[in-house]
């Protein structure tokens, strides 16, 4: 008891430091992609290259003032950061970064991280309610939306693995996949939870929360000093523990290679120290390349609408991914052998993944070309007088 | 049905189209220049602050009088009749007239170039904006430079204007 009491102690410094250490490399890469992208350096000036950057503004963002409106609800406005905080740490808990690298191996992990992971929302609200002011109010509760919006979708593409596994542990999930990764059998619902990911932790296309030309700084707008800081830490940790998620559910988590060629998968997922420590390193640097798509998404595409984020929800991601878990349990369903269901899946997936572009690429998009019903008048020009 | 995963394809497609566009950008080299290390590359005809070379003054104040923002200020040198006589060995092409004030207000100044058009001396102006363009100063006494000076404005780093 004292032993597991001892080893849990080890795994929450461990991740906490993690956590912080990833934050602060990750906005830093952030920056300095964004940067590279939009043809500019980035930031170079503090510390060797630029890396201590980061370190820098959380030291200001320690040693500021932390203004408490005075009309604001004190004891709402303290709690909120920590209300976004302690999920997007507490999910940490399930991710497998290795075989047995994981603090607690849950069977209902998903389960776990999708209950874990919706508590932050009410932090927003709880934000934009105490701050006692009309942007931050609807920036929460437009976060609030957004996010309950997304985790239908997103919830309905973590089953997808799952109905092909038989189990919510992410260990099972991921030991599934030794053979072929799950992004090979089904990349549609892949994408599906990749974008909702991105809307479910707030980034761009979907970062509607923080639309300053529209909102300030949504629920965050009253904040400053460290509990600023808490609700930024939050965001960088959840695009971490999404992309974790999709590495653990489609990307093979620590296999190293999309199939099992040479045994050297089954040789990863072993007991063996050197590839134990191989697959924390194959894990992580997934998990990274994921967050770099992210990134890269982040610096590609303009921020849209408010109805067209709803819209897009409701009526694209959903009905997929529901498609998509029905199909999931039927072919299963099948009395096949499982790697012929598996190819099943993949030959279905592929095909309409392949028809769709093919149909994409021939549509023909005409600018500003006159919608049916509505007539266009012409003006006349502008005789001289 | 269709027109479903025509829509879907078609947005999957710009979105790998724009990642493309991004990356090839994020491959080149940034525009942006390490400033202070790095000297900015200026144009030829780059207007930074207007100079006075006191050697090719004539005094005309043409360029006190058109100067729309009032920055310049000459004094004329009041010519002591005595001394020409008793040097009659200057050259003849020596000019007549010399200032004793020559002071241009850099807060003042608005970068237009009509002082160098209204400059009369030939071949080269006596007054012309070349390529100093950093100006910020710790005080406003600062910004307003005079003939104590080598040159009239002359600045603390020649204008090297070529990027390093």
């Amino acid at each position: 008891m004292a032993n597991e009491i001892l080893r849990m102690s080890a795994y929450a410094v461990a991740l906490l430091v993690y956590q912080l250490v990833a934050v602060l490399l990750m906005i830093l890469w952030l920056r300095k992609i964004l940067g590279r992208i939009q043809n500019r350096y980035g930031p170079n000036r503090v510390g060797p290259r630029g890396y201590a950057q980061t370190v820098a503004d959380a030291l200001k963002l320690f040693l500021k003032e932390d203004v408490i409106p005075s009309k604001a609800d004190r004891l709402a406005f303290i709690l909120a950061p920590g209300i976004v905080f302690l999920p997007a740490y507490l999910v940490y808990v399930v991710i497998p970064f290795g075989p047995g690298v994981v603090a607690a191996d849950l069977n209902v992990g998903l389960l776990f991280i999708s209950a874990i992971a919706s508590v932050g929302v009410i932090g927003f609200i709880v934000a934009g309610w105490a701050s006692n002011n009309k942007y931050s109010l609807l920036g929460g509760m437009r976060s609030a939306a957004q996010i309950v919006s997304y985790e239908v979708p997103l919830v309905l593409a973590m089953i997808a693995p799952v109905i092909l596994v038989g189990s919510l542990r992410l260990s099972d999930i991921v030991n599934a996949q030794t053979g072929w990764w799950f992004v090979l059998i089904s990349p549609i619902m892949a994408i599906v939870y990749l974008t909702a990911g991105l809307a479910e932790v707030n980034l761009t296309p979907f970062d509607m929360v923080e639309a300053e030309s529209e909102l300030v700084a949504g629920f965050s707008t009253e904040y400053s000093g460290m509990k600023f800081a808490l609700f930024f830490l939050a965001e960088f940790a959840n695009t971490f523990t999404t992309s974790a998620i999709l590495t653990c559910l489609y990307l093979g988590g620590w296999h190293l290679l999309p199939f099992d060629l040479f045994g050297v998968n089954s040789w990863m997922g072993g007991a063996g120290m050197l590839g134990r420590l191989a697959a924390v390193f194959v894990f992580l640097v997934k998990v990274w390349a994921v967050v770099f798509f992210t990134m890269w998404i982040r610096a590609t595409l303009p921020r849209i609408r408010v109805d067209q984020l709803m819209e897009f929800g409701w009526k694209a991601l959903i009905p997929i991914s529901l498609g998509g878990v029905l199909v999931n349990g039927l072919v299963i369903a099948l009395p096949f052998s499982r790697s012929a269901q598996f190819g099943m899946l993949a030959a279905l997936n592929w095909a309409l993944l392949a028809l769709a572009l093919a149909l994409g690429k021939g549509k023909r998009v005409t600018m500003g070309s006159p919608r049916k019903g509505i007539t266009r008048v012409t003006v006349p020009e502008r005789s001289r007088v | 049905m269709l027109r479903y995963l025509k829509e879907a394809g078609y947005s999957l497609l710009s979105i790998v189209k724009g990642l493309g566009v991004t990356a090839a950008n994020a491959r080149r080299k940034p525009v942006t220049i390490l400033y202070p290390e790095v000297r900015p590359n200026l144009a030829p005809r780059f207007r930074g602050l207007p100079e006075v070379d006191m050697d090719l003054c004539i005094v005309c104040k043409m360029c006190e009088k058109v100067c729309p923002t009032q920055c310049i200020l000459i004094v004329e040198k009041p010519r002591p009749a005595a001394t020409e006589e008793a040097d009659p060995e200057a050259p003849k092409t020596a000019k007549k007239k010399e200032a004793s004030v020559f002071d241009i207000n850099s807060a003042l100044c608005m970068f237009c170039g009509l002082c160098e058009e209204a400059c009369p001396t030939k071949p080269v102006k006596a007054i012309a904006l070349h390529h100093n363009f950093e100006v910020a100063k710790a005080s406003r006494d600062e910004l307003v430079y005079g003939i104590e000076e080598e040159k009239v404005l002359a600045p603390a780093n020649p204008p090297k204007g070529r990027g390093e």
